[in-house]
């Protein structure tokens, strides 16, 4: 265990350039590593590889709708009302109405 | 009896709009107070739990289920850390209960695919909805607290220093939990291929 807490524990100055390498893959979609050749280069290389997945993939997720934030809200509200049947969200439910509700303008 | 700040910010910084600390009273915490929770961080928590399963029925499931479970959990937050980061907390806890009882087997064969660093115009890596299964069920592999950090920073596309104003972290623990988060995903992906 001690040495999977060593081995995950970034040398000093790693973490910032890996940083600074994954603000580069956020805004251009590429990445330079202003490292030289060897171990560091090597290990930063393959962690990036790895937040390119991350990017990648985050491509494919949907934001929510303002409608399901409306639905689940009156589900919520719904069921902490009446905590007897709340055993299971039944989010999709339309009952309800008369619960407080959010601005949802404000975020 | 004032706002608090619930998230503070760095001195001398100031974070972008999708980063501004949320502004909660701490008490009452009564159905005012839960509801203005639910505005501020619904986006966030959706958007997390899309992040850690497949279909948007499930997150819908877990999103209700994480703020029923807030709700009554409430008085338990003490407001001394992140509100956001509680209750992403909690979305993890629900989709892991969610997880549980399927089997969560990585099997990925793109990462040792993936050649050098491509500019804007190649667009990237591509992924297929397995291989986005799999990065799915490494990311609920790790701590709740380097999944906050990898969901906000990849996810939500914050800098560090947004990232940490969320948490209620420091910069530099942002970057070393990011670190330990690449180092710990890379390891599962590895482990899932040779496992092919």
């Amino acid at each position: 265990m001690r040495a999977l807490v060593a081995a995950e524990t970034p040398r000093p100055g790693l973490d910032v350039e890996l940083d600074r390498c994954v603000d580069q893959l956020l805004t251009t979609g590429g990445w330079e590593i202003r490292l030289r050749p060897g171990m560091e280069r090597a290990e930063l290389e393959s962690l990036m590889r790895v937040a390119a997945l991350l990017r990648a993939l985050s491509q494919f997720i949907a934001r929510p709708r303002p409608s399901q934030k409306d639905r689940i809200w009156m589900s919520v509200s719904n069921s902490f009302r009446r905590p007897w049947s709340a055993a299971v969200v039944r989010h999709r439910g339309r009952s309800g109405r008369t619960c407080a509700r959010p601005h949802f303008g404000s975020v | 009896m004032g706002t608090v700040t619930v998230e503070g910010t760095r001195t001398g910084w100031q974070p972008p709009a999708t980063a501004r600390a949320l502004q909660i009273d701490q008490e009452p915490r009564d159905e005012a107070w839960f509801a203005n929770l639910y505005s501020q961080t619904f986006d966030t928590v959706y958007h997390f739990a899309r992040t850690l399963v497949r279909d948007h029925d499930t997150a819908e499931d877990i999103v209700a289920d994480t703020y029923l479970r807030a709700w009554r959990a409430r008085s338990s937050f003490s407001g001394q850390g992140s509100l956001l980061s509680w209750v992403m907390a909690i979305t993890h806890n629900c989709a892991m209960d969610h997880l549980r009882s399927r089997r969560l087997n990585i099997s990925l064969d793109l990462f040792d695919s993936i050649g050098d660093p491509e500019g804007p115009e190649t667009g990237g890596p591509s992924i297929t909805e397995a291989d986005a299964e799999a990065i799915r069920l490494a990311i609920t592999r790790l701590t709740p607290e380097q999944q906050q950090v990898i969901f906000l920073r990849f996810y939500q596309e914050l800098p560090h220093e947004a990232v940490a104003a969320k948490l209620g972290k420091s910069p530099t623990a942002i970057r070393q939990i990011q670190f330990r988060a690449l180092v710990r995903l890379r390891k599962l992906l590895h482990e899932g291929t040779r496992g092919r």
